[in-house]
């Protein structure tokens, strides 16, 4: 029993697996923005190249032979910067962008360079040591930059190392000075990493009650230096003005961390099995599965994440399903068991003939009129929402029981002159009670659909009013967050639905579990 | 002894009335340019002759014309045959949210549309979608069952999972994902996703049944002879299948018709412009009067008890 329970909880991950290769899959049908003639013509080369970077389109799908990091982009630049054309231009670009975390894998190679190009890359380096604050104007004479640069690796070789980094870093969030400051803007790019770590740190909940942080004004001061220095860096425009609220400045880090999952293998250097982990992390799948597990599967068109928008609106769909669902499963096994005990065609029929209305009336039309009728309110909605899954568990108990009911132990206490509502509620029920709320576990993704429709009739704003408008504006994101995290519960639930029933029926043990799969 | 059952089959009230009801809506369905449209059954014009040209789409008038200004355009040397119902399933009306008339027999909805000609059309609509989603999903079901009962190890290990994996999506989220990601809605789509939905789960009564099947002695006795697994589920044991299948099917239809009526309400079903019962239900959004969901309703309420009761009838046809 144990080893199958194992064995079962163990299938969840192949499950899991494979739901996300299914959203995956569904999700590389988007149309690929350097094929919509639309945007073609609006946008340029460079925003289309973001565009496609950032639903990781310019990765391999599954698995990534050449993993590039910093040091394979320094690669692609130098190659690029000797052939002295167009590309060339491009090239130094791309290694301002790139900035002091190619600098350990640059300067060293500097001298071994052709002497044309050598002076083309430390020309084209110039504004990195202009952002770095360092004597610009050497970097800017053709006669100069070469040694300056040389001399500035010399110098500065042991202050591009990690731990180096990390210390800058944390005594710049901690303080805000001259000194400190200057520490950081002197490692550019290369204190990135550190800086998204210390990001992620602070604006974690935990640290938020941290002691150290004391008054969150400093916390959230830390934060606006962090995010300044990194906008520095990286030149981008996406700054917390002094003074922002904790929410400002939680979107503003949700941004930030979106940025880095997308733009981090830039600034990173693989080393040891890094290197082949990147095989299979350099991909679309696993940087998609990434931000759907880290960041809470993006944040889609809106501003605020999946997760959180989730958060807000679930309870109420929630709400009104589960005790839609729990009315629907109660009122049907009284009403089954009153039919069992009376035992009557007349009640038979009536229980028939209620069943198929309920089957036959589709939600949509008994919401409508309910809400036309009596106007919006929570109960009504859950009693339309539980008259419209009744039938199933209606009829399933009904047939449970009858089939209970002709069984030998039935006809021994029927035998030992025991009457039928005690030998209904004494011995039949225990035996169909599990069996229906297993069915229970299974209705949920049906119900889901028929909770949507209650909830449109009615104007309630939960989570089907959310993917209604999602669907409208494309926002694809909240649909595989959603998909995905129901996926997960209705897994979930089938798995203990099964254990429930197995530990009320010891019969049902393994061989029974393992055909359950199939068979409900 | 299969004669017999067909026998008692029709002798059993609700697979008559059902056969009835649904035949009578497939009349509707199938006829609706004979009973409801804008341009005749019949036209000879300018001495050219013409066909249901609702079907052929040769009018000889512009685009959308409606009944009155093709009979006003009509020479002395003209003749027309006027369906029942003079008005399309699509042609708007300033005549807005009229009540039952001589004109509009059903009143008309916020657009000033024939509700009548509205509900023939999406009869036709929903019927067949909910025949084709049967079908195929019956089909596709069949084949993944009897593939995974017979042959098990791995294929009933990637069947299994297939189906565990199409189960645990709500086929609404599943649907709003589909259509997300469409530059415009089509049918096709919702199609393939109500059919895998519906699919997978005769997959998994088809699998049981098949096992349970291949432990009967006929099924042992051909493996005696040397017969192989899939020649054993194909040939001997699906003749056991039909019934059990034809109820599928029948629930299969009810539901897919149901959740098609959702989806449509949720503005993620059949395109805009097709007329369908869900649609026409989501009508009161524009502020039509309650009254506008009852021919819909009584359509469907129709259908799905015809449906059911047909699928009851088959089961006691064929129990044993």
């Amino acid at each position: 029993m144990l080893r199958h329970a194992l064995r079962r909880l163990l299938w969840i991950v192949p499950i899991l697996i494979g739901v996300t290769l299914a959203s995956f899959a569904v999700l590389s049908y988007l149309p690929d923005p350097a094929d919509d003639p639309a945007l073609l013509g609006t946008l340029t080369a460079d925003q289309l190249a973001s565009l496609r970077r950032a639903r990781f389109l310019d990765l391999p799908r599954f698995f990534n032979t050449r993993p590039l990091d910093v040091a394979g982009r320094v690669e692609q630049a130098l190659l690029r910067i000797g052939s002295g054309d167009a590309r060339a231009e491009q090239a130094g670009a791309e290694l301002v962008r790139l900035g002091g975390a190619a600098l350990p894998h640059l300067l060293p190679r500097l001298d071994a360079l052709p002497p044309a190009s050598r002076a083309r890359v430390a020309i084209a380096l110039a504004p990195v040591a202009e952002r770095m604050g360092i004597a610009a104007d050497q970097a800017l004479d053709p006669q100069r930059t070469v040694p300056f640069w040389n001399r500035f690796w010399t110098d500065r070789a042991p202050d591009f190392r990690p731990a180096n980094a990390r210390r800058a870093v944390r005594r710049f969030a901690q303080h805000a000075s001259a000194t400190r400051e200057k520490d950081v803007f002197e490692l550019d790019t290369y204190a990135l990493e550190q800086i998204m770590l210390h990001i992620d740190e602070l604006s974690s909940p935990s640290s938020s009650s941290a002691p150290e942080w004391g008054a969150p004004g400093v916390r959230l001061g830390a934060i606006e230096r962090l995010i300044g220095a990194a906008a520095r860096v990286t030149g981008r425009e996406d700054k917390l003005a002094h003074g922002a609220t904790e929410r400002e400045a939680q979107l503003a880090v949700h941004r930030w961390r979106d940025w880095w999952l997308v733009h981090q293998a830039d600034f990173k250097a693989n080393q040891g099995t890094s290197r082949f982990l990147a095989m299979l992390t350099e991909t679309q799948y696993a940087r998609w599965a990434e931000r759907a597990l880290l960041a809470g599967f993006g944040s889609g068109t809106e501003s605020a994440g999946v997760l959180d928008r989730m958060q807000e609106r679930a309870p109420l769909t929630l709400l009104l399903m589960a005790s839609a669902l729990m009315f629907a499963y109660l009122a049907a096994i009284a009403l089954a068991m009153v039919a069992a005990i009376r035992a009557s065609p007349r009640v038979e029929w009536g229980i028939l003939g209620a069943s198929l209305t309920a089957l036959a009336t589709p939600t949509a039309c008994l919401a409508v009129w309910a809400m036309r009728a009596a106007g919006p309110a929570l109960g009504l909605a859950i009693l339309v929402l539980t008259l419209s899954i009744i039938a199933a568990p209606l009829t399933h108990t009904r047939t449970l029981l009858a089939e209970i009911l002709r069984s030998d132990y039935i006809r021994t206490a029927l035998s030992l002159g025991y009457g039928p509502a005690r030998i209904v509620l004494g011995h039949a029920l225990r035996g169909a009670l599990l069996p229906v709320l297993a069915l229970a576990g299974t209705e949920m993704p049906l119900a889901l659909g028929t909770t949507f429709v209650v909830e449109k009739a009615f104007g309630i704003a939960g989570l089907g009013e959310e993917t209604v408008r999602a669907v409208q504006t494309h926002d694809v994101a909240w649909l595989v967050g959603l998909a995905f995290i129901t996926a997960l519960t209705v897994t979930v639930t089938s798995i203990a639905a099964d254990f429930a029933v197995a530990a009320a029926d010891p019969r049902l043990t393994v061989a029974a579990l393992r055909h359950r799969r199939m068979s409900t | 002894m299969k004669r017999r059952r067909l026998h008692r089959l029709f002798g059993l009230f609700g697979w008559r009335i059902g056969l009835v009801v649904l035949a009578a809506l497939g009349f509707f369905g199938i006829f609706a340019e004979w009973l409801a449209a804008d341009v005749p059954v019949f036209l000879e014009y300018k001495g050219e002759s013409y066909v249901l040209p609702a079907l052929t789409q040769r009018v000889p008038f512009r685009e959308g014309a409606r009944s009155d200004e093709i009979a006003a355009a009509l020479g002395p040397g003209d003749r027309a045959v006027w369906p029942l119902l003079r008005w399309g399933p699509t042609t708007e009306t300033t005549n807005r949210m009229a009540g039952a008339s001589g004109d509009h027999p059903l009143g008309t909805d916020a657009f000033g549309r024939d509700v009548l000609a509205r509900i023939l059309y999406a009869t036709r609509s929903s019927l067949a979608l909910g025949a084709v989603i049967a079908v195929t999903s019956v089909l596709l079901g069949f084949v993944l069952g009897c593939f995974s009962g017979a042959l098990g190890g791995v294929f009933q290990g990637l069947i299994e999972r297939f189906v565990e994996i199409v189960s645990v999506f709500p086929a609404v989220i599943a649907i709003a994902l589909v259509r997300a990601l469409e530059q415009r809605p089509s049918l096709t789509s919702l199609l393939i996703v109500v059919t895998a939905i519906q699919g997978a789960s005769v997959a998994r009564l088809t699998h049981v049944l098949v096992i349970r099947n291949l432990a009967e002695e006929f099924a042992v006795s051909a493996k005696a002879m040397g017969a192989s697994p899939l020649r054993i589920a194909f040939r001997h044991v699906t003749p056991h299948l039909v019934a059990p299948l034809a109820v599928a099917a029948v629930f299969a239809m009810a539901s897919a018709v149901l959740i098609e009526t959702s989806l449509t309400f949720l503005d993620l079903g059949v395109p805009p412009k097709v007329a369908t019962w869900g649609e026409m239900l989501g009508e009161v959004r524009w502020g039509a009067g309650p009254w506008i969901i009852f021919p819909p309703l009584v359509a469907l309420t129709f259908t799905i008890g015809a449906l059911y009761a047909m699928a009851d009838a088959l089961r006691r046809a064929f129990a044993t």
